[in-house]
């Protein structure tokens, strides 16, 4: 979080993060889609030739005043597959909220788990409480034939108590919902921290 | 000169920084006196998160946005490669060589990032000295006390909140 009362600016970073191929960047495409391109930065990928997440894409949102004050949310994705766990680790620097994009296919409990797991071991590295920093859970992929529902994601990832939302981004299904319950639960952070 | 704070391990890394319109005032003004003696073409201060502080040159605004998250992750990358290969120190300078422009990123203390595009003909060692010196300026700009922190208030205070948020979030999408 930054402050600057000069510009009368109140920055946030909202990092999504999740397993390899879950659906982080469809996140963020589908999002640069949907807004008013006035209030929107480019979306920045920084991609391998194979078109997947080297390092981090990048798009910045400017929501309208609150109490004086523009928000200015900061959406970045991390790089999902394994052998990137050392970037992931950076991306996750400074993070005022998360949204953690499980793959709700039945052959990627494993997988969802493992990258639950290792965001909460890089949180507590950089001295932050993963219960206490916003979070939200979405369930990606919701309309494969084998999904898995709700409960039971719920259950196999222990995020009972935590926001979720269930999503088919190629579709651009929850997308928006997701990015306004992580907003809402990130400025109502900053309040609480703030009082 | 004041101290500021230094990285311990690597590990205090959120953001958490507030900027008020004196401090703003100080650190447009290194960069102004920066930009003057090295001299510099474009100047870019951002945090570690990567968002935007101020700039000093020309660019678009939408390049600026996308530079500062760019910027902060090549620091954050070259802190990390440092850290991994044993060669980490506090105030890490990063410099590119380039056919016409030379660019230099370094750390001014725990929470900001200069980024710096000077000529090819501006000698190195002239401006690295220049740009860790106001590195280590704004630094200590960051981390003094304001003194006019008790007549600025955040706003978030209203116990509309949710509703502000949700109007707030309204006006992002397309009609």
């Amino acid at each position: 979080m930054h402050i600057n009362f000069q510009l009368r600016e109140l920055n946030l970073k909202i990092v999504y993060y999740g397993p390899a191929l879950s659906g982080k960047t469809t996140n963020l495409e589908k999002i640069y889609e949907r807004v008013n391109p006035a209030q929107r930065s480019e979306l920045v990928s920084l991609k391998t030739q194979e078109d997947r997440t080297l390092f981090f894409d990048f798009l910045q949102l400017e929501l309208g005043k609150i109490g004086g004050l523009t928000p200015k949310i900061h959406l970045y994705t991390v790089p999902g597959q394994a052998y990137y766990e050392a970037s992931r680790r950076l991306v996750l620097r400074g993070a005022d909220g998360v949204v953690f994009v499980a793959d709700s296919s039945p052959s990627r409990v494993d997988d969802n788990q493992e990258s639950w797991r290792n965001m909460r071991i890089h949180l507590w590295s950089f001295g932050i409480n993963p219960d206490k920093l916003p979070t939200v859970v979405q369930f990606n992929k919701q309309d494969l034939p084998d999904a898995l529902k709700t409960p039971t994601l719920k259950y196999l990832l222990g995020v009972n108590g935590l926001p979720i939302v269930e999503a088919i981004a190629t579709k651009g299904q929850g997308i928006l919902e997701t990015l306004r319950v992580i907003t809402r639960g990130v400025i109502m952070q900053v309040q609480k921290e703030m009082a | 000169m004041s101290s500021y704070p230094t990285p311990e391990n690597n590990v205090t890394l959120r953001t958490g920084i507030t900027i008020f319109p004196s401090q703003a005032k100080a650190m447009d003004q290194v960069i102004s006196e920066l930009a003057e003696r090295s001299p510099a073409a474009f100047i870019l201060v951002t945090d570690v998160s990567g968002h935007l502080v101020t700039s000093k040159g020309d660019s678009d605004k939408r390049h600026l946005l996308a530079l500062a998250a760019l910027v902060a992750g090549d620091l954050a990358a070259s802190q990390e490669i440092a850290r991994m290969t044993g060669e980490y120190k506090s105030c890490q300078l990063v410099l590119r060589e380039g056919e016409k422009v030379n660019t230099f990123i370094a750390e001014a203390g725990l929470f900001l990032v200069v980024f710096v595009l000077v000529a090819r003909d501006v000698p190195l060692g002239w401006a690295r000295i220049l740009i860790q010196e106001a590195a280590h300026q704004i630094a200590e700009i960051i981390s003094t006390p304001s003194d006019d922190v008790s007549s600025l208030k955040i706003g978030l205070d209203d116990e509309n909140l949710q509703d502000l948020i949700g109007e707030a979030f309204d006006t992002l999408l397309k009609e």
